[in-house]
């Protein structure tokens, strides 16, 4: 089939995790369709959205996977890591409480994640700066000191949605492509290879002259 | 004659001055306000010892004052045996006479602020006493009067009921007097001989005086109701004791036999210290003293008609049977037909709302409308803060029951009931709060199934649209 998904170069599988609340349905949304909802419900059960960007030279279809930020250990967590090749760890800047809980976010990841996985950290909802109770000096300090990477966005107003989204995955494929060079005679990303993608993970084809995303 | 009157009054004073602290304060305002300043006056000092909250003495000496009011009226017609009545009370009721101290203060406000305002209209008062004797001098009215004052005080065990009481039965003798004070008849030249007649009238009170504390257990259930016009009361007492000082100085030629017959008859303590009061006052500026009353009767009849008037729209207002739960207030304002100084009725009020909040919280359905009426006429901020408190607690009540909002259910139960009610709702929110978390576990477990197997399906449904046009 000549669909749209099957045109690019690399799948590469990111979840969103944070504390319930924190726009991370809306982020998705506002990369993936360019949408914003006002009065959007607690996320329930899973889903995830895509849209493919090129990275250099390379189609990167982004497989963003999202869900309810519940503390409660569910079974489907393990399979909600399984294959993720970044992760986006979402938090309020205007809920301090929101920013507390990464860290227990940042375990459950590594709990269950590949150790190689990117990890970003972002503050979302600067549009309400006035409330602002995180300062960005302080995520930024401790996405520093976690090996993180750290930016500030607004899903309402787009800041930095899509330079968040290609931020992280440009350091998905960067890195990948590193893991490639070092094992030269897999052409597969290791990190990819357990995409739940129905075909070939990071496979690389040609571009379709018309993606419609 | 005179002189007689004057040397018995004395000897009685200086009994009352050994006796009670009124006395003590009566030297002490006379010596402040050795001049124009009447007897009253001095009578008034004594109102910074008053205290609000000892209702039930004021009314007793409310209670007392009028009986030496009453005295001093009858003193002038009592007869000798009536006389004798009175004085075998007198040793009863003394032991309350320290007492009338409180009962001072009340006086006083009136009395400070009539006599600032006094009026020329000394004559008024004259002919207003005349006509007020004359026709109230019917012993039905003395016996309201004396009946009310006792059942106030036995009857009721509230002191402020009490005070209610006194004041309904001086208010009932005060709206007379008033009507009778705008009728324009009165005139100087009368006054005499209606004196003789009122004095006549007096004696029968004496008697009743005496007969009182029998026919109290009584009557006082009856008048009760009739109590909440503290105030009234308070003035119809000091009314009629100016009458008299007036009456005795400048018509000493009528007086003389009254007084010889106060003197044989020696009434009662409360009576001579208050005779003593006004006499001693009397001598040096009896004629000051009484324009100063005429003017201040004026003044109060003035303010009596304002009240009747707020009392009537109140009684409109306040038609249904819950505004007897208000009673004082209601009645106060409808029986309140003398309208004591504003600051008197904030007084009375402040004394009668708290007891009665309970009241008005339980039984008043339209409470606001009354208090409202009451407030606006007397124009005093004090009301309007306590009518607005109990509006708010009103409608606080008032809210609870509303029966179109969906608390209205619940409005009705008891405590008991609304405990369990609240058991048993966190009972099904747990058995609940279970079965979500079992079908959250099933769910979750078909969601990893469909991850693992067809992950697609899990893809926003804006795919659906791609995968139509691409069809």
């Amino acid at each position: 089939m000549g669909s749209a998904e099957d045109d690019y170069n690399f799948v590469f599988k990111v979840v969103l995790i944070g504390e319930s609340g924190v726009g991370k349905t809306n982020l998705l949304s506002r990369f993936t369709r360019n949408e914003f909802n006002h009065d959007s419900r607690t996320t329930i059960g899973v889903e995830f959205s895509t849209r493919t960007i090129l990275v250099g030279d390379a189609a990167v279809k982004a497989q963003i996977w999202d869900t309810a930020g519940l503390e409660r250990y569910r079974a489907i967590t393990s399979a909600y890591y399984r294959g993720a090749v970044g992760a986006l760890v979402v938090f309020d800047i205007t809920k301090h409480q929101t920013y507390d809980v990464v860290e227990r976010w940042l375990k459950e990841l590594y709990d269950h994640a590949e150790a190689s996985i990117v990890v970003m950290l972002v503050g979302n909802k600067t549009d309400l700066a006035q409330a602002r109770e995180v300062p960005m000096e302080e995520a930024k300090m401790f996405a520093d000191n976690n090996g993180l990477l750290f930016v500030e966005t607004s899903a309402l107003d787009s800041t930095n949605v899509e330079e968040a989204f290609e931020t992280i995955l440009k350091e998905i494929f960067h890195k990948v492509q590193k893991q490639k060079q070092r094992s030269s005679q897999s052409n597969t990303v290791s990190l990819a290879s357990e995409n739940p993608a129905s075909t070939a993970p990071a496979q690389e084809e040609r571009r379709p002259c018309c993606v419609a995303l | 004659m005179r002189s007689n009157m004057t040397a018995s009054m004395f000897d009685l004073s200086m009994k009352d001055k050994s006796r009670s602290p009124f006395g003590k304060l009566k030297d002490k305002l006379k010596g402040k306000r050795s001049s124009g300043l009447s007897d009253t006056a001095s009578a008034i000092v004594p109102s910074t010892t008053h205290s609000p909250a000892d209702s039930e003495d004021e009314a007793v000496e409310k209670e007392k004052k009028k009986s030496k009011f009453k005295a001093l009226f009858s003193k002038p017609s009592l007869q000798k045996t009536s006389l004798s009545q009175s004085m075998s009370v007198l040793p009863t009721q003394q032991p309350s006479t320290h007492r009338v101290r409180l009962r001072p203060s009340d006086f006083q406000s009136h009395w400070d602020e009539e006599e600032s305002e006094a009026s020329p209209t000394s004559e008024r008062e004259y002919s207003f006493l005349d006509s007020r004797q004359l026709t109230q001098g019917t012993t039905n009215h003395t016996k309201k009067d004396g009946l009310s004052l006792f059942s106030g005080l036995k009857s009721k065990s509230d002191p402020v009921s009490k005070s209610s009481l006194c004041i309904n039965g001086s208010h009932v003798y005060m709206e007379e007097t008033t009507t009778k004070d705008k009728t324009p008849t009165s005139s100087p030249s009368p006054h005499n001989l209606r004196r003789k007649q009122l004095f006549a009238s007096e004696e029968n009170l004496s008697s009743r005086f005496t007969k009182l504390p029998e026919e109290m257990g009584r009557t006082s259930p009856s008048q009760a109701p009739s109590g909440p016009t503290s105030l009234d009361t308070f003035k119809s007492m000091t009314l009629p004791s100016y009458k008299l000082l007036s009456s005795e100085e400048h018509l000493d030629t009528n007086l003389p036999p009254s007084v010889e017959t106060i003197r044989e008859t020696k009434k009662p303590d409360h009576k001579k210290s208050a005779l003593l009061s006004l006499v001693t006052g009397k001598k040096e500026t009896v004629k000051t003293s009484d324009a100063e009353n005429i003017p201040d009767r004026t003044l109060q009849s003035e303010e009596n008609t304002i009240p009747e008037e707020k009392s009537e729209e109140e009684a409109k207002c306040s038609e249904l049977p819950a505004d007897l739960g208000r009673g004082g207030l209601s009645g106060d304002a409808q029986a309140v037909e003398d309208p004591v100084t504003n600051k008197q009725q904030l007084n009375l009020l402040l004394h009668v709302l708290p007891k009665q909040k309970p009241f008005f919280s339980c039984c008043r359905l339209h409470p606001v409308k009354p208090m409202n009426a009451m407030a606006n006429k007397s124009q005093s901020k004090n009301l309007n803060v306590i009518s607005t408190m109990n509006e708010k607690l009103l409608e606080m009540s008032v809210k609870k029951y509303d029966p179109s909002e969906p608390a209205y259910a619940y409005a009705q139960l008891t405590h008991d009931e609304l405990i369990q009610l609240v058991l048993k709702q966190k009972d099904t929110i747990t058995r609940k709060d279970l079965q979500v978390r079992e079908l959250e576990d099933y769910i979750d477990n078909l969601l990893v199934r469909v991850m693992e197997e067809t992950p697609n399906i899990l893809r926003v449904p804006v795919a659906g649209n791609r995968k139509a046009g691409k069809m």
